[in-house]
């Protein structure tokens, strides 16, 4: 059995790591309620878009469209692929780190092509692919802490170039997207280029005729698709933030847990081995005094 | 007056949601107007001023960024990336903006710092412009 000041100090540090864990709990717990606000709030522009944008696509005239270019005439073996890919700055969040790599690697897997490359947001996934050896860009240098329209629009834009100028010709978008306060999923998103809907997907209800662009459906595609994608990656990194938040504070609140836990088995333990030693003390005391009475 | 149903949702909030009458919208080339019964069009809107009659006949000014909308059967949805009240318009900074932009626009720069600064530059004017400090 261990000694009793062996287990004063083992409680020690537990108690000063239920601190730490603790106070991250609370920090993340204040955070996550201003991210569901701010996800609330967004939600109506990320889905209205993308439900928007998807009815435009469905009763679109037939139009050739660089955004819907889906360059057939690559083969899959040489196919440049761009994976945005949102992780937190931080780890020590449950599994949410490791879903998204998780997914990435799996994408890796499926396609056939060995041009990929990364586009991390967040240092620890940087890190990570860093360590492992992947291509990634160091110059795509954002933050995931608090999202803002303005970078997700500096993003949209060095994306949409990149697409634009040939150096990629398929962009995917991997973020974790929250169900509810227990649930979060990995999403595997295109970006670009765009599919469009051919009518023999369509549903019934949606027969009507087509919609008239102005001033012409090109254009209009030109300012709605950039538009589209910085909506959706503002979103994405919406979702993600707040689903970190989430994980963490769910990650912390079982640390603490189980720090109480093992708190309590200790205790236990350091009574015993007090006792124990008590009640050693107590039996050599009276052992030598039988001793000495016998002596007499 | 025949109403029709308007949304217009930013990416911070759902802007307007309700009746209106009179919607006047700035296109690529200029304004277009939208009354009940319009027929089915996609638009795509530049920056600039927004206008909206209500049923009661008043009228709502507002500040939109790019976007575009899209009428469909009396449901009209409009979806920028802001929208902003005049009252809501921090006029210094927006003249700082401009001030900003035209100060870049003056020197050299790439394809993209130009169409940036532009962007920022008509951000700013069309902000100044409904706060009437232009």
């Amino acid at each position: 059995m261990a000694s009793s000041k062996e287990i004063k100090d083992r409680i020690g540090s537990i108690q000063d790591t239920m601190k730490i864990t603790n106070a991250m709990y609370l920090i993340s717990s204040s955070k996550m309620k201003k991210a569901k606000k701010n996800l609330a709030d967004t939600e109506p522009y990320f889905f209205g878009i993308q439900d928007v944008a998807k009815r435009i696509l469905r009763h679109a005239p037939d139009l050739e469209n660089i955004y819907f270019d889906q360059r057939m005439n690559i083969r899959d073996e040489e196919r440049k692929i761009g994976y945005i890919v949102i992780t937190a700055d931080k780890g020590l969040a449950g599994s949410y780190n490791h879903n998204v790599i998780k997914t990435v690697l799996e994408q890796y897997k499926i396609r056939k092509t060995k041009k990929n490359s990364l586009f991390v947001l967040g240092e620890y996934g940087r890190h990570y692919f860093e360590k492992k050896g992947y291509i990634i860009d160091h110059l795509f240098h954002y933050t995931v802490q608090s999202p803002t329209m303005h970078r997700a629009r500096v993003i949209a834009e060095k994306m949409v170039d990149l697409y634009l100028n040939y150096n990629l010709d398929e962009i995917y978008l991997i973020f974790t997207k929250m169900i509810n306060a227990l649930h979060s999923e990995t999403q595997v998103l295109p970006l670009l280029p765009q599919k469009k809907y051919s009518f023999s997907e369509e549903s019934t209800d949606n027969l009507r005729e087509e919609s008239f662009f102005y001033p012409n459906p090109d254009s209009v595609m030109n300012s709605i698709i950039p538009d589209y994608i910085s909506g959706v990656i503002f979103g994405a990194l919406v979702e993600a933030y707040t689903s970190e938040q989430n994980a963490r504070m769910i990650a912390m609140e079982a640390a603490t847990r189980n720090a109480n836990e093992m708190l309590k088995e200790l205790s236990i333990k350091y009574n015993r081995a007090r006792q124990a030693a008590i009640t050693q003390e107590v039996t050599e005391v009276v052992s030598g005094a039988k001793t000495k009475n016998r002596k007499k | 007056m025949i109403s029709f149903s308007l949304k217009v949702i930013a990416s911070d909030k759902v802007f307007f949601d309700g009746k209106c009458d009179i919607l006047i919208v700035p296109a690529i080339d200029g304004e277009m107007t939208v009354m009940a019964n319009h027929e089915n069009m996609v638009i795509a809107l530049d920056t600039g001023e927004i206008r909206i009659m209500k049923e009661d006949e008043t009228w709502i000014h507002a500040v939109i960024g790019i976007g575009f909308a899209e009428i469909e059967d009396n449901i009209t949805t409009i979806i920028v990336d802001t929208a902003e009240y005049p009252e809501e318009i921090d006029v210094k900074r927006a003249l700082a903006a401009k001030e900003r932009a035209e100060e870049q626009l003056r020197q050299k720069m790439s394809t993209q710092q130009y169409k940036h600064s532009k962007a920022s530059l008509a951000r700013a004017m069309s902000r100044l412009r409904i706060t009437k400090n232009l």
